[in-house]
């Protein structure tokens, strides 16, 4: 198969994948049981005619099949409708959200993905001894801890020695001089979420680089480049290190793609103001529109990021072409 | 000067291009540690190819890096009060479709109201009506002549009149507060005149209820029903300033505000939204709120008791748990519990007193009514049924209601006494009461099972649709209800009506109920719908479709550096009831010249325990920023150990 063909079809498979997420979002969300409109107003006040306004508003009177047609039809638009909360459009409350959330995320991600592939090829390269082993215990263990735990440990460190911020994206209510001490307070309040999360992602990246090297470096050719007497570092980069980022690279992707997600433990302990939080109080008051659009951008950049992939695979590794 | 410098999108396009450049360290430092041992300028070089863009990315890198430590905090001179939120979210401006406590909140700052409620909720303080006339049918109102909008046009009758029917609009929140509002008249400028149905709730249902918008901006408006009023034009003491969902809200006084006596001590006050207590908590403890509500926990509190800089409130509370048991005659819930003396018996075998103790830590009270205390008709004469559980037994047996042969009570038909008592997972301390109440239960051999789950999924139990009716489909639920500390419309749960509307839990019928509670509407004098309101409790008590439990203080706290506020109002200061709170708070130290911030003779306890002293240099300036000097010193730490780690790894390498 040519090269060209191979992206066509990665290409089609990933827009019938993002047809079939939208259907299902539809139905995900309103099989929870509960009616919004009852939920979001538990009032003593709500009379029967308000409540069939409120219906009406958000078309919830209508079939359910009817409702479905809307649905698929104005978010092939982009379009995600009015939000049952804060009775606004779904789109101006998600994109500030996701931007807070990518601040906070795309750096964690990417530092954490660097580190471990850093200690993964370091663990590699000393395989059975003392570093591995430490680094290995590490991963283990940051891979386990829980979210909300370590953040807390974070946070009581900082009250009483760290005294950096301990939630919200800025101090607010004042008015900063400059960009730079916009920045500051920005990186202030960024530190310890940032520093959490890293810790949290920071693990399966130096447990799978660690493996995949393993296999690598166990392999004959790598014995020959050594018996060459090629250098350790050019031997891991021109050799070893290429062949053991296939694997890699899809779960970069995939992590790379949640970046919009949001980090939901991270984001509540830390009171960060980002899509993860959104989410999370969305479902308790069966926000369905708030849902379906946060849903849908997390299934697009997913699908996104690993159709790059795939394309980068077939360029790396031309045999998956086949 | 009350505005950020920048614009929303030109500080994202910074935020990101900041981001980027860590990134960009972050990757050479590791390309570094990977590849090989040389220095980073080497690395940046095989980075970037040699070419000139290495340069200008150097140049870039390294001025984003220096950021931090160069930059300078002015000192701010404007007192800021901040208030952490970690109650239900904010929903909108629109003080017509809210439904969010913190919006109202808001409102309340941002609009002025004909007249306002007073601390004890049953008279009222003059707010843009100077004066007022009212009778059972006809209200009349004279304006102050100098109030204004924020934007300098006049409050006049035209705009009361306007907000009035706004508010009467089919899709407004604010409908069933207007509802006996027959006409609305405008005699002049500064006189409005309404005629209603025969009631005496107009002052405290209506006019304290409806704020007075500006006519001229909202007429311009397409669909008042999805306007989001932001920024919110109103002529309260308070402006909105910025607004950040999910982030805060920032109000700046109104030096312009009518009412010299209501003009605010402080510039500014923000309100910060959590998404929990115990991050709201904690915020306060760091020094980065002045207070906190409208809840914290009893841990908490007791906590907070200890520490010099903060004071814990204990306000008359407006929420109160209850047992809500299913008595639908149609309903498809355990049909014993339709039986009168079965909810009796189980009211007997509850001890609610050690019930309230086990939760709230004496933060709470028994409760033997629907209506807590703080509500102006509260009925403080109904005896509580009494715990005791062989009378409780002895009820049960005489009934009919046997032991069975595995240990459970059966009823004369048959039907086994076994409930699933519905929580909201959301609610610790409501779980582990209903799991002590179905123990007690277990020793008169009733069996209950505490099933918690979140409050979308129990109202999906509790109002089960069938064909279009609402069957409740549950035994018993345990839940809880804020009440408006100035109307007896809570009553209006247990009409006969309100199963459709999914606010009535226990699906009680009783067509005296709803006879006399529409008579109660009607009453023309303010003691007669006391007495009234009486009476429905009392009702209530004695065919006991809910088992009321405890009402819950409102437990808030904030830090000793501001003063001002009540203390005792229901709700508390920061329970978004206080209207006045925003206004009345000032600086501790303020008016006070020279006063220590630390009494002389207090022991210097030195316990690892105890916070840092907040800037206790000038107290009239708040806090520079996010802790500048902290920030500088955080940075230089993490690239000290930056270094420390790659100095390691090239001992490591080289040793090789």
């Amino acid at each position: 198969m040519r090269y060209s063909s191979y992206v066509l079809k990665r290409v089609a498979i990933s827009l019938v994948t993002i047809l079939i997420i939208i259907s299902f979002n539809f139905f995900l969300f309103r099989i929870l049981p509960g009616d919004p409109v009852r939920l979001l107003f538990r009032n003593p006040n709500l009379t029967k005619e308000q409540i069939d306004a409120l219906n009406r508003k958000f078309g919830l009177d209508k079939p359910l099949y009817e409702q479905f047609l809307i649905y698929v039809f104005n978010s092939l638009r982009g379009e995600f409708g009015l939000s049952f909360f804060y009775r606004k459009s779904v789109f101006d409350i998600l994109v500030p959200r996701l931007i807070n959330s990518i601040v906070l995320i795309l750096p964690a991600t990417v530092i954490a993905i660097l580190l471990g592939m850093l200690f993964g090829v370091l663990a590699a390269w000393r395989r059975g001894d003392r570093v591995d082993v430490s680094i290995l215990a590490v991963s283990m263990g940051l891979y386990s801890i829980p979210t909300f735990w370590l953040g807390g440990m974070f946070i009581l460190l900082s009250i009483y020695y760290l005294h950096l911020p301990i939630g919200g994206m800025v101090t607010h209510g004042i008015t900063h001089q400059d960009i730079f001490s916009y920045l500051e307070d920005l990186f202030s309040h960024l530190i310890l979420p940032l520093v959490t999360l890293t810790l949290v992602l920071y693990g399966q990246f130096t447990i799978i680089m660690r493996n995949s090297l393993i296999d690598v470096l166990t392999e004959d050719y790598i014995q020959a480049a050594l018996a060459k007497g090629l250098s350790v570092s050019r031997l891991l980069r021109k050799h070893a290190l290429p062949n053991a980022m296939l694997p890699m690279i899809s779960i970069i992707a995939i992590n790379l793609g949640l970046v919009v997600g949001g980090a939901v433990l991270t984001e509540t302990v830390f009171n960060w103001p980002g899509v993860g939080r959104l989410i999370y109080d969305a479902i308790l008051r069966r926000d369905y529109p708030i849902l379906q659009g946060a849903f849908y951008i997390i299934a697009v950049s997913v699908v996104l990021a690993n159709l790059i992939a795939d394309i980068l695979y077939g360029f790396l590794d031309p045999r998956v072409r086949y | 000067m009350n505005q950020l410098l920048f614009r929303d999108d030109v500080l994202m396009c910074i935020e990101l291009i900041f981001v980027f450049d860590w990134l960009v360290f972050v990757t050479i430092v590791s390309q570094c540690l990977i590849y090989s041992p040389k220095p980073i300028i080497f690395s940046m070089w095989c980075l970037f190819g040699g070419r000139k863009v290495t340069l200008v990315l150097t140049l870039l890198l390294i001025s984003s890096l220096i950021i931090p430590f160069l930059s300078v905090y002015a000192a701010d001179e404007e007192v800021i009060f901040r208030v952490g939120w970690d109650g239900t979210s904010f929903d909108t401006f629109n003080p017509f479709t809210t439904y969010a406590q913190v919006s109202g909140w808001v409102s309340s700052n941002v609009y002025d109201y004909l007249v306002r409620f007073n601390k004890d909720y049953a008279s009222y303080a003059p707010d843009l009506a100077e004066s007022w006339d009212v009778n059972a049918t006809t209200a009349i109102f004279h304006l102050v002549r100098n109030a204004t909008f924020h934007d300098g046009k006049p409050v006049t009758a035209e705009d009361v009149k306007y907000s009035f029917e706004l508010a009467m609009s089919n899709w407004s929140r604010l409908g069933p507060n207007v509802e006996m509002i027959t006409s609305i008249e405008v005699i002049d400028n500064y006189t409005v005149k309404f005629n209603f149905k025969p009631t005496a709730l107009f002052m405290s249902m209506a006019a304290t209820a409806i704020p007075i918008v500006p006519k001229h901006i909202w007429e311009a408006v397409d669909d008042p029903a999805t306007y989001p009023d932001y920024p919110p034009i109103g002529s309260g003491p308070f402006k909105v300033t910025d607004y950040k969902e999910g982030q805060y809200i920032e109000l700046t006084k109104n030096d312009n505000y009518f009412l010299t006596s209501r003009i605010p001590n402080v510039d500014k006050v923000v309100l910060e939204f959590f998404s929990d207590v115990p991050s709201a908590t904690q915020a306060l403890k760091a020094g980065d709120i002045d207070a906190v509500g409208p809840t914290i926990t009893p841990t908490d509190a007791d906590q907070m008791k200890s520490m010099p800089d903060l004071d814990v409130v204990v306000a008359p509370g407006i929420l109160y748990y209850y047992m809500a048991f299913n008595v639908y005659p149609e309903g498809a819930g355990n049909p014993t519990l339709r039986d009168k003396t079965v909810r009796i018996a189980l009211a007997h075998a509850v001890n609610v007193t050690e019930a309230t103790l086990l939760a709230w830590h004496g933060y709470a009270k028994p409760l033997y009514t629907v209506l807590p205390s703080s509500n102006a008709f509260h009925n403080p004469n109904i005896s509580p049924y009494e715990f005791n559980l062989t009378l409780a037994a002895k009820m049960l047996d005489d009934a009919g209601y046997k032991v069975g042969g595995d240990g459970v009570r059966v009823s004369p038909e048959g039907v086994k006494m076994e409930y699933t008592i519905l929580v909201p997972s959301s609610m610790p301390e409501a779980i582990r009461v209903a799991q002590q109440i179905a123990q007690w239960w277990s020793q008169i051999n009733v069996k209950a099972e505490v099933q918690a789950m979140d409050t979308g999924s129990m109202a999906a139990i509790i109002w089960a649709e069938e064909n279009g009716t609402i069957i409740p489909k549950h035994d018993i639920d345990l839940w809880d209800w804020f009440v408006d500390p100035g109307s007896p419309l809570l009553l209006s749960v247990f009409l006969s009506t309100e199963l459709i509307t999914g606010t009535s839990d226990s699906g009680y019928v009783n067509p005296d109920y709803d006879a006399l509670y529409k008579q109660m509407l009607n009453s023309t004098t303010f003691d007669e719908v006391r007495a009234k309101a009486f009476r429905l409790q009392e009702i209530l008590h004695e065919d006991l479709p809910y088992l009321p439990l405890y009402e819950v203080s409102a437990l808030q706290a904030y830090n000793k550096k501001f003063t001002g506020f009540d203390l005792d109002w229901p709700g508390g200061p920061f329970g978004g009831n206080d209207w006045t709170v925003f206004y009345k708070v000032r600086l501790a130290s303020a008016g006070q010249p020279t006063t220590p911030t630390q009494p002389p003779t207090s022991p210097p306890t030195s316990s690892p325990t105890t916070p840092p002293p907040q800037s206790p240099t000038s107290p009239t300036t708040t806090p520079t920023g996010a802790g500048g000097g902290f920030t500088s010193t955080a940075l230089a730490i993490i690239v000290a150990v930056i270094v420390l780690v790659i100095v390691i790894l090239v001992l490591v390498s080289r040793r090789k």
